[in-house]
C-alpha cells in the first residue's frame, strides 16, 4: 500500500511538470507576425511573395466619399495619374500599395487628406465583369475629421466569411466595427474574413518638390475604366483609431 | 487531502509494530509532504505566476520590427559583399521606406513665426504657427522663434534645435501619414524665461502604452519631471522617439561667438532672408546623428560598396569607403563593435568577443511536413452505377384477341 501511495504520488507530479510543457492549445490565436502598424506596403509584400499575384491582373476598387469631392491617384509619382469625382472606381494592383489625395469635400472646405491604400489581396469575380465587384473604400466624415485633427485611421477592409458574413449591407453600417489601438487589426479581419485592403489615413501632406517618390506608392499599376459604378458588393470594414477617446472594441 | 498521511500512518503501524515512535512521525512528515508536492504541482499546473506557463513555450516572440523587414524574420540576401549594392536590406523585396523626411506640425502658440539655419542664412519667418515644414531624418536643426506672444516677449527670439530621428519600422507607417506634432507651450515659455532649459520627447507609444495618447503620439517634457530623470530615457521605455525639441535662452547670434559647443567653427554673420519677402528655403541639417541607427543594422560589405567587377576605392572616407576610425566590426545582435584602427595612437585592438547569451528558443527547421486536410461535412455522393438490369415484357396475343378501333381507320391487310 505505501509503495501504491508513492507511486501515485510521483505519477501526479510527474503528470503535473509534463503538463507544464503541454499547454492548452484549444484558446491559441496562431501567430501572426504582420500587423497594420508594420511600415506601408509591407504586409501586401509578404502577401504577394506568398500568392505570387499575376502583375496583369487588376483589382478595381471604389473610393467613396461622404459626399461629394475629388480623388487623385498616385503610383510612385508626384504627379497624379488620374483626378477623378467620387466616387472614384479605379484598378490597381495586389501587392502595391497606393496615395491618394482627397480634396473638394463640401464638409471640409480648402481641406485635403492624402490617404493611402495597400493592396493585400483581390477577389475573383466572374471574367468579364470584374468592374461590377470593386472593393469599395469608404471614408466617412469621422475619418476625415479625425485625420484633419492630427489624428491617425487605419481601416483594414476584408472580405467576410460567409458564416459570419451580417445579415445586412455590410458598407451601410452606421457604427463600424472597431478595436482598440494596441490590438491588431489585421489579425481581427482575418480571424473574421480575408483582409484586402489597408487604408491608412492621416493629417500630413506632400510639402515643396523635395518629397520622394516613395510617399507616393509603389509603382503599381493603374487602370481607370469608363465603365459606370456598380453597386457595392459583400466586404466590411474594420476602422481602427489610433488613441481616439472613447473608441472601444465591438 | 490528509488521507494518505493517515493511511499511511496506519499501515505502518500494523506491519511494523516495533519501530519507535519517532521513526513513524518521520515517516509520516515524509509523506505528507511528498502528497502535498504532488498535490501543488497538480494544482499549479500550467499556471504560472502571470498566468502563462511556467516554461512560456506557448509565447512566441517575433523578432524586432527592423530584422522583419527582411526577405524573411532573420533572413537576409546571400551575404556580404556577393551581390554589392544588391545584398543591402530592403532591395527587392521589401519597400523602400516612404519617406526620408519627417513633417512635424509646430501646432502653437499660435502666431510664432519658425525659421531655421539653411546653411549660412538664416531664414525666418518661414512658418507661422500653427504650421508644418519636412525635415530629412537623423539630422539636427536650428530652429529661431520670433514674434512670440506674451509680455516680455516683444522683439525676443527664441533658437531651440530640432532633433529629427530616422524612421523606425515602428513609425514608418505613421510618418508617412501623419505629422509630428510640436507645441510650446506658454509653461515652456515661463521655464526659459527663468533660465531653465526645456526638453519636449516626442514619440510614438508602443501599443501597449497608447491609451489615450492624442493622434497616437505622445510627449514627454523634462520639466515634468523629476530632477534627474532623463525624457530621452524615458520615452525610449515606452515607445519610439521621432523629435526631441530642445528651448533654451541662449542667443545664437552673438557678436563675439566663433565656435559652437563642438568647437565647429560657426559663421560669425548670417545672410538673413525672410520668408515675409517670399524667400524660402528648405532646413538644413547643423548635425547628424551618426548613432541613430534603425535597430538592427543590415549585412555590412566589408570590402566596400562598389559593384562586383568595380575597383574599391582604397582612401578612407571617400566614396563608400568609411571615415578613418569609424567602427566596422558587426555584430550578429545588432550592436556596432569596437573600431579597427587607431584614433591617434598605436593599435592595441587584437581580438574582441560578444557572447551572445540570449535566451532564444529557435526551432529545427521541418524536415518532412505532415498536412492533413479535411471537409466537415465530406462529400456524400451515391455509389456509382455497377449493374444495370434491363428487360422487356411483350405480350403475345393470339388471333381475334386484340380488336383493332375503329378510329384507326380502315384495316389494310399487308401493312
Amino acid at each position: 500500500m505505501k509503495r501504491l501511495f508513492k507511486s501515485v504520488c510521483l505519477w501526479l507530479i510527474a503528470s503535473g511538470v509534463f503538463g507544464m510543457s503541454s499547454p492548452v492549445k484549444a484558446q491559441d490565436p496562431g501567430y501572426h507576425p504582420l500587423n497594420h502598424r508594420m511600415p506601408p506596403g509591407q504586409a501586401a509584400a509578404w502577401m504577394n511573395t506568398i500568392h505570387k499575384y499575376d502583375p496583369t491582373w487588376l483589382q478595381p476598387i471604389r473610393i467613396e466619399l461622404p459626399t461629394e469631392g475629388s480623388v487623385s491617384v498616385y503610383s510612385a509619382s508626384p504627379e497624379p495619374a488620374a483626378i477623378l469625382a467620387s466616387p472614384a472606381q479605379f484598378s490597381v494592383n495586389a501587392g502595391h500599395w497606393y496615395r491618394l489625395r482627397v480634396a473638394d469635400m463640401p464638409e471640409f472646405p480648402g481641406m485635403e487628406v492624402y490617404p493611402s491604400v495597400e493592396i493585400l489581396d483581390h477577389l475573383h469575380p466572374p471574367v468579364g465583369r470584374e468592374h461590377d465587384y470593386p472593393i469599395p473604400v469608404v471614408l466617412t466624415a469621422d475619418d476625415i475629421r479625425l485625420a484633419l485633427s492630427g489624428q491617425m485611421v487605419t481601416r483594414v477592409i476584408y472580405l467576410e466569411q460567409p458564416q459570419l458574413a451580417a445579415g445586412y449591407d455590410p458598407l451601410r453600417r452606421d457604427v463600424p466595427q472597431s478595436i482598440a489601438n494596441r490590438d491588431n487589426a489585421l489579425q481581427e479581419a482575418d480571424r473574421l474574413g480575408r483582409p484586402m485592403l489597408i487604408v491608412r489615413v492621416g493629417g500630413r501632406i506632400p510639402t515643396g518638390p523635395n518629397v520622394p517618390p516613395m510617399f507616393f506608392g509603389t509603382g503599381g499599376a493603374l487602370d481607370f475604366p469608363a465603365a459606370p459604378v456598380a453597386a457595392g458588393n459583400a466586404t466590411a470594414r474594420l476602422r481602427l483609431d489610433s488613441g481616439a477617446a472613447g473608441v472601444a472594441a465591438r | 487531502m490528509f488521507v494518505p498521511f493517515r493511511l499511511g500512518t496506519d499501515i505502518r503501524r500494523e506491519a511494523v509494530g516495533g519501530i519507535t515512535q519517532q521513526h513513524k512521525e518521520g515517516d509520516a512528515m515524509r509523506y505528507y509532504f511528498l502528497g502535498l508536492g504532488a498535490l501543488a504541482v497538480v494544482c499549479m499546473g500550467c499556471a504560472g505566476v502571470d498566468g502563462q506557463s511556467v516554461l512560456k513555450t506557448d509565447e512566441y516572440i517575433a523578432p524586432p520590427a527592423a530584422m522583419m523587414q527582411h526577405p524573411g524574420p532573420m533572413v537576409d540576401g546571400p551575404g556580404p559583399g556577393v551581390l554589392g549594392m544588391l545584398a543591402q536590406p530592403g532591395a527587392g523585396m521589401m519597400p523602400a521606406p516612404a519617406n526620408m523626411s519627417t513633417q512635424v506640425m509646430f501646432l502653437g502658440p499660435g502666431g510664432i513665426s519658425v525659421g531655421w539655419v539653411n546653411g549660412g542664412a538664416l531664414m525666418l519667418d518661414q512658418v507661422v504657427m500653427p504650421g508644418r515644414a519636412d525635415f530629412p531624418q537623423s539630422a539636427v536643426y536650428q530652429l529661431v522663434l520670433s514674434s512670440i506672444p506674451g509680455d516680455g516677449w516683444q522683439g525676443e527670439q527664441l533658437y531651440p534645435t530640432l532633433e529629427v530621428r530616422s524612421a523606425h519600422p515602428n513609425t514608418l507607417s505613421y510618418l508617412a501619414h501623419n505629422t509630428v506634432p510640436v507645441e510650446i507651450t506658454d509653461e515652456d515659455l515661463e521655464h526659459v524665461r527663468s533660465h531653465n532649459m526645456v526638453t519636449k520627447v516626442i514619440y510614438l507609444p508602443d501599443p501597449q502604452f497608447q491609451a489615450r495618447a492624442i493622434a497616437g503620439v505622445d510627449t514627454i517634457t523634462s520639466t515634468n519631471l523629476d530632477p534627474g530623470i532623463d525624457p530621452i530615457h524615458q520615452a525610449e521605455k515606452m515607445g519610439t522617439i521621432m523629435a526631441v525639441l530642445r528651448v533654451g535662452n541662449k542667443r545664437m547670434l552673438d557678436q563675439n561667438q566663433g565656435t559652437d559647443v563642438n568647437g565647429n567653427v560657426q559663421p560669425v554673420n548670417y545672410t538673413v532672408l525672410d520668408g515675409d519677402a517670399g524667400q524660402y528655403a528648405p532646413p538644413m541639417p547643423m548635425a547628424m546623428i551618426p548613432s541613430d541607427v534603425q535597430g538592427v543594422p543590415g549585412a555590412m560589405i566589408a570590402a566596400g560598396g562598389g559593384m562586383p567587377g568595380q575597383p574599391i576605392m582604397p582612401v578612407a572616407g571617400m566614396g563608400p569607403t568609411p571615415a578613418w576610425g569609424m567602427p566596422m566590426t558587426g555584430t550578429p545582435i545588432g550592436l556596432v563593435g569596437p573600431p579597427h584602427l587607431p584614433l591617434g595612437g598605436p593599435a592595441g585592438l587584437q581580438s574582441h568577443t560578444i557572447r551572445n547569451l540570449s535566451d532564444n528558443r529557435m526551432p529545427k527547421p521541418v524536415d518532412h511536413m505532415l498536412i492533413d486536410v479535411e471537409h466537415d461535412p465530406g462529400y456524400g455522393i451515391p455509389e456509382p452505377v455497377r449493374h444495370i438490369q434491363y428487360k422487356e415484357t411483350h405480350p403475345v396475343h393470339g388471333p381475334g384477341e386484340v380488336a383493332h378501333p375503329q378510329s384507326s381507320g380502315p384495316f389494310m391487310q399487308g401493312f
